[in-house]
């Protein structure tokens, strides 16, 4: 028996509710479109910024029993470079976001400005990487002042959906609360948590180039679980689920909290690019066996 | 991948091995290398890996090309085709002739060496490379350095339906498909991953091979023609 496995989100209908996270891969266009031809529902860009970055200097991911530790540090080729990669992006098979980066709010203005005919289907603002000086958290963003002032700027500026990545700290709730009052029209929970650190005995130095970085992969998954959950709760807009999904009953498990759609990073390392299609064949076998006909049937299941 | 606690981590190829140590071959390029240079014996470094994909030897008699840094890959593999007692033609190309390396030690190993200093359009080492494959019958191509060098000896082998392999450089951070910033066009695979040795059949796929890398920042560099 087939599966209705398509969710929507905001208007943008997704085939199955995979998506991958920004951060991963999504440097190039064509990395992008290996990941919608291995069933990523939806794509979200690395994140781009005004001007380019380099980023911090390598080791910039390190893996450990739990999960991974990144400290990549937005490198991207800046807003301009990014338009002329990123051409044409509605037809890559699956609908695109752009992640726009910035330090001051005309800066999130001036991203999507410069990359507004791309064809980018929504906007994801991560107001939460843990690990940059001057954006997310290190860039005091994280706050329901500024997801307020962001949001709004954005919601003024496009015309597309405009997607709020929160962090999995304390002040979760009231800064969702904030972008949506502001006009979010969904949140994503949640960015890596921390930051944390791992140094190597023998040379006594954190691995990661900056020391520290935000953790994902399996120890997250509890946390953002939790996170979708209290959000599903809180506010009204819908949710996507983000953290350690790994395999189909990651994936329900995310929807039964809340989630509308999962982001998919961390489990690229320990599965490849078809992590995406493994996780929608194990989800589809799950939901045949206990006869739901719509995977959209399960969100929010564990409310009830 | 090679790392300095503090400073970066960087890909490189093992250049040799013995029962118990292996070797870098390193040139002094940017920040990196440079504080690299600076380290005494004793000091400590990291290393993670072996990462990616490495040459299939095949044939009894071979061509090998190393230029400049790339050199490392291909004395590596000119260790194992000796030990299996093939012939091996070795072409060093550098820029200058102090930045000819581990020529006697090919030597030793009973490799025939040919080097050439090369100006910025490689024309020097070129015209080495097609003046050998004309007189010599090899059953396999492998060669590592300048990309717009790599591109005339894959040419060079599909013509004459000689099988190769290259190593191509891209700028890789994490090594295990994660960051994306080896992804390659049109593809959009890794190649710390899918390579960094691929078949001359391969290397034509990647659009962007012979034309342009991505930067740290993932834009764009155009190779100068």
């Amino acid at each position: 028996m087939s599966i209705n496995l398509q969710t929507t989100i905001s208007g943008i209908r997704l085939k199955n509710p995979t998506m991958l996270a920004s951060g991963v891969l999504g440097v190039t266009k064509a990395s992008l479109i290996n990941v919608a031809k291995n069933g990523g529902g939806a794509v979200v860009s690395k994140s781009i910024s005004k001007n380019p970055r380099q980023g911090h200097p390598a080791p910039i991911i390190t893996t450990y029993e739990a999960g991974m530790l990144n400290a990549v540090g937005y490198s991207n080729p800046g807003a301009l470079k990014a338009k002329e990669e990123f051409a044409n992006i509605d037809q890559i098979g699956s609908p695109a976001i752009l992640s726009i980066i910035g330090q001051e709010v005309e800066d999130f203005v001036e991203v999507w400005e410069t990359l507004k005919n791309c064809g980018f289907k929504a906007i994801e603002v991560p107001l939460s990487c843990p690990h940059t000086p001057g954006y997310g958290t290190m860039g005091g963003q994280h706050t329901p002042a500024m997801a307020e002032k962001i949001t709004r700027a954005l919601k003024q500026a496009a015309d597309v959906p405009v997607i709020i990545k929160v962090s999995p700290n304390e002040n979760m709730v009231t800064v969702a609360r904030a972008a949506v009052e502001a006009g979010a029209d969904a949140i994503t929970a949640v960015n890596t948590m921390g930051p944390g650190m791992i140094i190597n005995i023998d040379v006594h130095k954190p691995i990661l180039g900056f020391g520290m970085g935000g953790v994902s992969g399996a120890a997250l998954r509890p946390v953002a679980v939790r996170c979708v959950f209290d959000l599903y709760k809180a506010v009204k807009i819908p949710i996507i689920g983000c953290g350690g999904v790994t395999t189909g009953r990651d994936m329900i498990e995310m929807m039964m909290a809340g989630a509308i759609a999962v982001q998919i990073g961390t489990a690229i390392y320990s599965r490849t690019v078809q992590a995406f299609k493994l996780i929608v064949d194990e989800a589809t076998d799950w939901l045949n066996k206990q006869g739901y006909k719509k995977i959209t049937d399960i969100i929010g299941l564990a409310h009830r | 991948m090679l790392w300095l606690p503090g400073v970066d981590l960087k890909p490189f190829s093992v250049a040799w091995q013995s029962k118990k140590q292996f070797g870098l071959a390193v040139i002094k390029v940017g920040p990196y290398t440079t504080e690299l240079f600076k380290i005494k014996t004793g000091e400590r470094l990291g290393f993670n890996g072996p990462y990616g994909n490495g040459y299939n030897l095949q044939g009894k008699k071979l061509l090998l090309i190393g230029g400049g840094s790339g050199l490392a890959s291909v004395t590596f593999l000119a260790q194992a085709a000796r030990e299996q007692g093939l012939a091996v033609d070795f072409v060093l190309a550098a820029k200058t002739a102090d930045k000819i390396i581990y020529q006697s030690w090919l030597e030793k190993l009973g490799v025939k060496v040919y080097h050439r200093f090369q100006n910025q359009k490689y024309e020097r080492a070129w015209q080495l490379i097609e003046d050998l494959a004309e007189q010599n019958n090899y059953d396999a191509i492998y060669a590592c350095g300048p990309e717009l060098l790599l591109e005339k000896i894959v040419d060079l082998a599909l013509l004459k339906k000689i099988f190769c392999e290259i190593s191509i450089e891209r700028y890789m951070k994490c090594g295990i498909g994660i960051c994306g910033s080896c992804a390659i066009d049109p593809l959009g695979i890794c190649l710390c991953q899918a390579g960094p040795v691929v078949s001359a059949e391969f290397a034509k796929k990647i659009t962007e091979f012979g034309k342009f890398e991505r930067l740290a920042s993932g834009e764009k560099h155009y190779f100068k023609k």
